[in-house]
């Protein structure tokens, strides 16, 4: 095991040393091998590596042209420059769009006419689209803006279109309603692009066509809401039916779509679907569970205190700590001894005990998270951690951190977790004093 | 709201004419106006006939479909409004008149509803206005927005262009009647406490008509932040402010007059409420606590470039040369404050307003932050500040230096934390000013809950929690690096482009404003 470990280090710091061979791995066959090299990239950042995927990138399989992208984006801008420029004419079209629509957001607009350039030119696929239009996202340009309102004419990929329509919920553009109202005029189209441009009305505050999009919703089952959330989130208002529809999913669902569905009563309901929220508060599933009582908060701005010291004191700890966390964000510590109980704990529920004990802002907090950072659970740790990192400007709202500064990682060797934590702790006992 | 606008108020009556008044922004494209008009006349009692509908764009040349009993062009008419938003600020008064004009060549019953979330604040002559709905005898219906608690949104920013006649006020009251523009706080709780009622003026026409004013809140908007700029030291931006939701019966017993403007004043310059308050007002504004200046009559109500300029002293200079000047300023605080206290210990309750008393205790709560605020700052100025630059300072990991640079190079800057959570939480927390600042932030915990006591659920607690307690640190003057404007190769050079005709006013929309619910009003 320590064998294996240590092998593991040596080949990451060999490729440390080696920014060639790390930016080869940039393309290999193996996801998790290219995810591996993109992580290492993004942190470390080694100057020697840009110009090498710089050059290699137009050669690259899609997906690792997609990874330099972001890696490159990453660089400070007078290192990624050049090569935003130079990958702004490339040949592959993801490379030259996503270069371009970086260095317009940068406010080089003379590179505007380049990129509109590349979205004409001809076989451009609908694999290519749906890859390239989320590197649009939010970008705002009156002629960029006029060749996506046309793509929406003609998009034929449900996902491109629905990522082309998101991107409108953020540009707003007048001339989006009538580009859509004329596809949805389209007699032969499918029912997810359908559903996509009925739901941009929606969140643009047209109901006129609500009649229209809740049997192609009810047809469609619950993953419609999941793909379409960000839609449902910007509506103004959501019409009564649609609402029935929502509530009808958030109970009858599987914890994730529950909890999207959650997330639009938490922002819509009335008081026809509190019993509905407060059903689900009892859900079997402690994310579901959270989730509606978090929609429930929200929409009548009280806690149901008494319920929620009784599952304070319950023998669940996970619905324990979710209660004491409730209370806190109504300004109640009632549950802030349970949450340093289970935090000192060593138990499955130790790591949610820190980072809800994260959230308060006391001096016991941090000693508990300090002491934390010694467990032998690595899940533990890294709760600990975060939490740290979060808690201690907030504690300390005069000074600076910069964690790097400290040795401790929560991944960390033994030693290098113990020196680290030698530091951490001489700092809070200094700064405790003060 | 489009039920009461166009129901006959007499069932007998020949005819009834009513004018839609569409103010089409952005905000209020997206309140569904031509979908519930359609289904209202579905209904017989909205039948057209004897009822006719007449469509106008505010800052249309022309009407766009005189009074009409055709439900197809009616419709139209409206969508036709909405499809082009206009966000420039436009005169309603002047159109409400001259609606008025042509209404009063009508027979039967006469109304004009106006929709507009944006411009009751660009006011023109309300008492013309008020005498045009009398003598025609028009009752005014408004779908409009919220107000700002005494909004001082334009008394801040005096040099915008207002169209002509017109005069940029706004805000629930028709004065602003709340004390602005506090010492070391980020923004007034005026631009971004949500009332409870419309504009003012709007309100005021409605009110002389005997109309009603509808308040129009997006179902998504009610989302609570403690801070609007910056994230808050204690919760995760998941805090649920149960004392902001906004309760009817409260907001009732605190609602501004209507009358006209003159007498708003008489009546607030004669209650003793206000008399305290304004004593303490002028008195902070003399000692730079506070740069909103009174309201006075004859006078739009402004920043006072004395008290501001009193008040960047404190910005300016060496933190230790400041201590005195804020040491003087602390004392006059205190001052201020006990002599307001002693003032309303003196008052009769039922003699004053409950509105103004609300003020002149929201009045003591800020005396009492701005004195936390002049300790903290003064802890800050002795203990942290001078250390800021010191190379030889002892820093352990993870904590970093404050600061590098040339101190001869800086001035002082400040943040705020919310007193959304109250006073207490920051006794945790580690802050300069030692057993000074904890005995006053003590002393301020108990006072926030006892006016928290009284005014929860009402505008003036959302007020205070939009106050909060500065965080002092050191900025440096930055050298700005001008990226060369690009060249077209041919043609003009890209000029800069001309100012959009308003002033931004971030947040302010009311469909997409971050305000509480506030339970309607109105």
């Amino acid at each position: 095991m320590i064998r294996s470990l240590a092998l593991c280090c040596l080949s990451l710091w060999a490729l440390v040393q080696d920014p060639q061979a790390l930016v080869e791995r940039l393309n290999e066959e193996s996801v998790q091998a290219r995810n591996e090299a993109y992580l290492q990239l993004l942190r470390e950042k080694p100057r020697d590596a840009l110009p090498l995927i710089e050059a290699q990138a137009p050669n690259w399989r899609v997906e690792a042209q997609e990874l330099a992208l972001y890696i490159a984006q990453s660089y400070p801008t007078d290192q990624s420059l050049p090569c935003l420029k130079r990958w702004s004419t490339a040949k592959p079209a993801l490379l030259a769009a996503g270069a371009g629509a970086q260095l317009l957001r940068l406010g080089y607009s003379e590179n505007e006419q380049e990129l509109l350039k590349t979205l004409r030119r001809p076989g451009l696929s609908a694999a290519d689209w749906s890859r390239i239009v989320p590197k649009f996202y939010g970008l705002r340009s009156a002629e960029l803006t006029r060749a996506l309102v046309e793509r929406i004419r003609i998009e034929t990929d449900p996902n491109a279109l629905r990522t082309l329509l998101e991107h409108f919920l953020v540009v707003e553009e007048a001339s989006v309603q009538p580009a859509v109202q004329a596809r949805l005029s389209q007699a032969q189209l499918p029912a997810e692009p359908r559903i996509s441009l009925l739901a941009y009305l929606l969140a643009r505050g047209d109901e006129s066509r609500v009649q229209d999009l809740l049997p192609l919703l009810q047809a469609e089952g619950a993953s419609a809401l999941t793909r379409h959330l960000r839609f449902f989130q910007a509506a103004p208002r959501m019409p009564e039916p649609l609402l029935a529809w929502v509530a009808k999913i958030a109970e009858s669902s599987a914890s994730y779509v529950a909890q999207s569905a959650l997330t639009v009563l938490a922002q819509f309901a009335t008081a026809k679907d509190l019993a509905v929220l407060e059903r689900l508060v009892d859900h079997k599933d402690i994310t579901v569970s959270k989730a509606a009582l978090d929609a429930l908060l929200k929409r009548t701005g009280t806690v149901p205190r008494e319920s929620l010291l009784r599952t304070l004191q319950g023998p669940d700890p996970a619905r324990a700590l979710a209660a004491a966390d409730a209370l806190r964000r109504a300004d109640d510590d009632s549950g802030y001894a349970r949450v340093c109980e289970l935090a000192r704990q060593s138990s499955a529920q130790q790591a949610e005990a820190l980072r809800v004990l994260s959230r308060f802002v006391r001096e016991d907090s941090g000693a508990l998270l300090i002491e934390a950072l010694a467990a032998e659970d690595l899940a533990v740790r890294r709760a600990a951690e975060q939490g740290l990192r979060e808690f201690l400007p907030k504690y300390f709202p005069y000074r600076r951190f910069d964690w790097t500064s400290t040795s401790y990682r929560a991944e960390g060797s033994r030693e290098q977790r113990a020196s680290g934590l030698t530091q951490i702790r001489a700092f809070w006992d200094s700064a405790r004093k003060r | 709201m489009l039920e009461r606008a166009l129901a006959w108020e007499d069932p007998n009556a020949e005819a009834r004419t009513v004018w839609l008044c569409i103010d089409a922004t952005a905000s209020l494209s997206s309140t569904g106006l031509p979908e519930a008009l359609s289904a209202l006349l579905d209904q017989p009692n909205f039948a057209l006939g004897k009822l006719k509908v007449g469509v106008h764009k505010v800052g249309a040349k022309q009407v766009l479909l005189p009074p009409s009993e055709d439900r197809t062009a009616l419709l139209e008419a409206l969508r036709a409004a909405l499809a082009q938003p206009d966000e420039s600020i436009q005169d309603l008064y002047s159109e409400l008149r001259m609606l008025c004009q042509l209404l009063g060549a009508r027979a039967g019953e006469r109304a004009i509803l106006l929709a507009s979330l944006e411009n009751g604040d660009a006011e023109n002559d309300i008492e013309a206005t008020v005498q045009k709905l009398k003598a025609t005898k028009t009752r005014l219906f408004v779908l409009g927005s919220e107000s700002y608690l005494a909004d001082s949104y334009w008394a801040e920013r005096s040099y915008s262009e207002a169209p002509r006649d017109c005069e940029l006020r706004g805000g629930d009251n028709a004065i602003i009647d709340l004390p602005f523009g506090w010492l070391f706080q980020i923004g007034s709780p005026n631009e971004a406490t949500p009332s409870g009622f419309g504009d003012y003026a709007l309100s005021r026409l409605v009110a002389a008509s005997e109309g009603k004013l509808f308040l129009y809140q997006a179902a998504s908007s009610a989302a609570h932040q403690c801070m609007t700029l910056g994230s808050c030291l204690f919760c995760s931006n998941d805090h649920i402010a149960s004392k902001e939701y906004y309760r009817r019966a409260l907001l009732e017993a605190l609602a501004p007059s209507l009358a006209p403007r003159t007498q708003v004043l008489e009546q607030w310059a004669s209650d003793p409420y206000a008399k305290a308050t304004l004593t303490a007002w002028r008195a902070a504004l003399q000692a730079g606590l506070v740069r909103g200046s009174p309201p006075r009559a004859g006078h739009l109500t402004f920043v006072d470039g004395n008290a501001q300029g009193k008040a960047n002293l404190l910005t300016d200079g060496k933190p230790d040369r400041n201590v005195a000047r804020a040491e003087t300023a602390l004392k006059e605080c205190k001052r201020i404050l006990s002599a307001l206290e002693k003032d309303l210990e003196r008052i009769d309750a039922s003699s004053g307003s409950p509105r103004a008393r609300a003020i002149a205790e929201f009045c003591a709560c800020m005396l009492d932050v701005t004195q936390v605020n002049l300790i903290g700052y003064i802890g800050w100025c002795e203990e942290l500040a001078p250390r800021w630059f010191d190379d030889a300072a002892n820093v352990l990991p993870p904590e970093i230096r404050p600061l590098e640079g040339d101190p001869k190079r800086a001035s002082i800057g400040f943040s705020t934390r919310s007193l959304c959570h109250g006073a207490r939480p920051f006794l945790a927390i580690e802050l300069p000013g030692g057993a000074r600042l904890r005995e006053a932030l003590s002393a301020l915990d108990q006072r926030i809950q006892r006016f928290e006591e009284r005014y929860a659920h009402t505008p003036y607690v959302v007020a205070l929690h939009r106050q909060g307690i500065a965080i002092f640190h050191q900025v440096f003057n930055s050298r700005l690096v001008e990226r060369p404007r690009p060249r077209s190769k041919s043609g003009e050079e890209n000029g800069p482009s001309s100012g959009t005709p308003r002033p931004g006013r971030a947040g302010r929309s009311s469909a997409s404003g971050t305000g509480p619910t506030s339970g309607g009003g109105g």
